[in-house]
């Protein structure tokens, strides 16, 4: 919570130095009542995706579109009907969750539609990924955005994983994978994203007066949380492929939650640069959940696990280490 | 301050990047090279502690067949005693010893794992993590850490959720709770108030010179498993078909256990996070009603439930957002 004496010092400062004309105001006070509290916004976003789901079965049984064209229209309908309605009114919070509810019924539409329509999981993880890029730009609404570009990386994750090893992910847990195409596949995936948050931190002072901050903004806490779950929202079922008939077959697609997990520290690290906690507080869960993946997911044995875990944890603990000593130098030279 | 003032801020003043870049320091918003260091320092030694404990439960889980039983219990023993000489050696609230310490606790899981499993003691899975919450209780307290008490919180609530949760037949609770001829729905309201209970004495930690055993977040993590508890009772209760007399007492129990905490939180005037949970339950709660007694059917019920999930959603945070918005106000005059 930041009171408003603390704009007022901020542009006093800035005055001070020459940013700003003498006689600006602080303008905090729509600001800081406006800014929504993170376990507010988890529940009207977890309702408006319920309402959403309902809509869009109110709509399938009202209209019945049989084809992928009639479910598409009615995609694109209501997609338009959430634009319309962020569009004619951005603060009021009926609009927003009444649009969010349309806006989730009408990207499960078009998903659906894709779907039948190609017959393919690659080609719909394709689709919903070229939806969501288009939704990133051009809803009016930054949890719409944030949303979008969460998904965007999810259907990224799943257009490469189904165009590397097909498009069934109980058939594709069980085949033989090398450590290789394992770790490339996955940095094929995820290099990306990384490299795209790096970026949008890196240069936030270049966007964030400009309009480009509207996309940025959200797209960065997105791609962020993506990097927190998504390894494992990605391919959730696999991890609850317990059995293996073929016993002694190796994947090492097996290690991409612990990098998942690395990723959701990483993501930590950049919460932390942007003093973002509850980022930070769904990272840790996040690195928490892809290790219990990690112990679940079939591939290789738990005494391999149990191995890579240990070596991890050394090098972890000598890295903070070495961190430490440098740190110590530091202060002395200091 | 954070982003979502800050980008406001920039927006309403229109400050060119090199003013941004003055703004974001003067105001705090990025953390100074040393805070980098030591925050990076402490998420390696934590992921470095928690991926060595995880190490040590693959292997117990393993159960390698070439490593004696003797062997496998003089290792976890030893990582049990070696994390114990740490902590007395560099004891809390220095780093190292929390950190042995949450070893030593999590260890304290890995040796009952093992017990049970090389001994087939019988014991069901949630006598398991009620013994490791008991026994590992004596490490949180000495280390009065948060992180050790979220880990002993969530350990707690696993045996909770399994035992109330499947209702097994043996071990402690059950001998406490098989005279007890009640509902699921009445059984439920049990975990409620154990958590209910920590909450309250997270409360009253704040005011004593153990506050480092729970900051805020300890306690709404309680809070979260209470009303998670109170939600699963009420839910269950109001499926019902007919709801019976157990059900309509838990029911009635959960809204007026719901109703004490808000207006306990409406007194204190300082965080919204209780009523928010409040919300998000009634909401849940509502839906549940709705879906089994409305009546209607199939079209009519999905209308109902979007309706009802979009208006539900939208007066919560419509009165949610404009207590933050007073409250707010009264802790910048305070």
């Amino acid at each position: 919570m930041t009171s408003p004496s603390s704009f007022r010092a901020l542009t006093d400062e800035l005055v001070r130095r020459g940013y700003l004309g003498a006689g600006s105001d602080a303008a905090a006070d729509a600001t800081v009542a406006n800014d929504r509290p993170w376990f507010i916004s988890i529940v009207l976003g977890v309702s408006g995706w319920l309402a959403g789901a309902f809509v869009l079965l109110f709509v399938g049984m009202l209209f019945a579109p049989e084809t992928p064209a009639g479910m598409a229209l009615s995609g694109v309908i209501l997609l338009a009907a959430a634009f319309g309605l962020y569009a004619a009114d951005r603060n009021s919070e009926f609009f927003d969750q009444l649009a969010l509810a349309f806006s989730i019924a009408g990207q499960f539409a078009l998903t659906w539609a894709a779907s039948e329509g190609t017959d393919s999981a690659t080609a719909t993880a394709a689709l919903a990924l070229l939806l969501q890029v288009a939704l990133l730009f051009a809803m009016p609404n930054d949890l719409s955005k944030l949303l979008a570009a969460f998904f965007a990386s999810c259907a990224w994750a799943l257009t490469i994983r189904f165009a590397w090893w097909g498009d069934d992910i109980l058939a594709n847990a069980r085949q033989s994978v090398a450590i290789g195409p394992a770790l490339i596949a996955w940095l094929v995936v995820w290099a990306p994203i990384i490299g795209a948050v790096h970026v949008l931190v890196s240069t936030e002072r270049l966007w964030m007066a400009g309009p480009l901050r509207r996309i940025a903004r959200p797209a960065l806490t997105g791609l962020l949380l993506s990097l927190c779950v998504a390894t494992w929202v990605s391919e959730p079922l696999t991890a609850l492929y317990f059995w293996e008939d073929e016993p002694g077959r190796t994947n090492w697609r097996v290690l991409w939650p612990l990098l998942g997990a690395a990723t959701a520290l990483l993501a930590a690290t950049y919460a932390f640069r942007l003093r973002n906690r509850a980022i930070l507080g769904v990272a840790i869960a996040g690195a928490l959940l892809h290790i219990a993946q990690f112990y679940y997911l079939l591939g290789t044995t738990l005494l391999i696990k149990s191995v890579v875990m240990i070596a991890v944890g050394v090098v972890a603990l000598a890295w903070a280490g070495w961190l430490r000593k440098k740190d110590a130098s530091q202060e002395e030279t200091a | 301050m954070n982003r979502k003032e800050l980008d406001a801020f920039v927006a309403h003043h229109g400050l060119a990047p090199e003013a941004v870049e003055v703004a974001l320091d003067i105001s705090g918003a990025r953390p100074s090279a040393p805070e980098m260091r030591h925050f990076a320092m402490s998420l390696l030694q934590l992921a470095g502690v928690l991926s060595l404990a995880a190490g040590v439960v693959f292997f117990v889980a393993a159960n390698w067949q070439d490593f004696g039983i003797a062997g496998r219990f003089g290792l976890v023993q030893i990582v049990l005693v070696v994390s114990v000489a740490l902590a007395f050696w560099r004891p809390p609230p220095q780093r190292i010893g929390r950190c042995a310490l949450l070893m030593a606790f999590i260890s304290t899981g890995a040796l009952l794992a093992l017990f049970g499993q090389t001994y087939q003691t019988g014991a069901d899975l949630y006598e398991l993590f009620l013994t490791w919450a008991v026994l590992g209780f004596a490490f949180v307290v000495a280390g009065q850490w948060s992180v050790l008490c979220a880990a002993w919180l969530l350990v707690l609530n696993v045996s909770l959720l399994l035992f109330f949760g499947w209702r097994p037949q043996g071990g402690w609770l059950w001998v406490l709770f098989s005279p007890w001829h009640v509902s699921t729905s009445l059984l439920l309201l049990v975990p409620t108030a154990i958590n209910l209970l920590l909450w309250m004495f997270t409360r009253y930690l704040t005011r004593t010179q153990w506050n480092a055993l729970a900051p805020g977040w300890i306690g709404r993590f309680a809070l979260a498993c209470a009303f998670g508890y109170a939600t699963w009772a009420g839910g269950y209760a109001i499926t019902q078909s007919p709801v019976g007399g157990h059900d309509w007492i838990a029911l009635l129990a959960v809204l007026g256990l719901e109703a004490a905490i808000a207006v306990y939180a409406l007194r204190m005037r300082s965080d919204v996070f209780p009523l928010t949970l409040a919300a998000a339950s009634l909401i849940v709660l509502g839906t549940l009603g709705l879906a089994a007694h409305s009546g209607a059917h199939d079209l009519g019920i999905f209308f109902i439930l979007a309706i009802w999930l979009i208006a539900s959603s939208t007066i919560s945070g419509r009165i949610l957002m404009s207590l933050v918005r007073a409250w707010r106000v009264e802790g910048q005059r305070a």
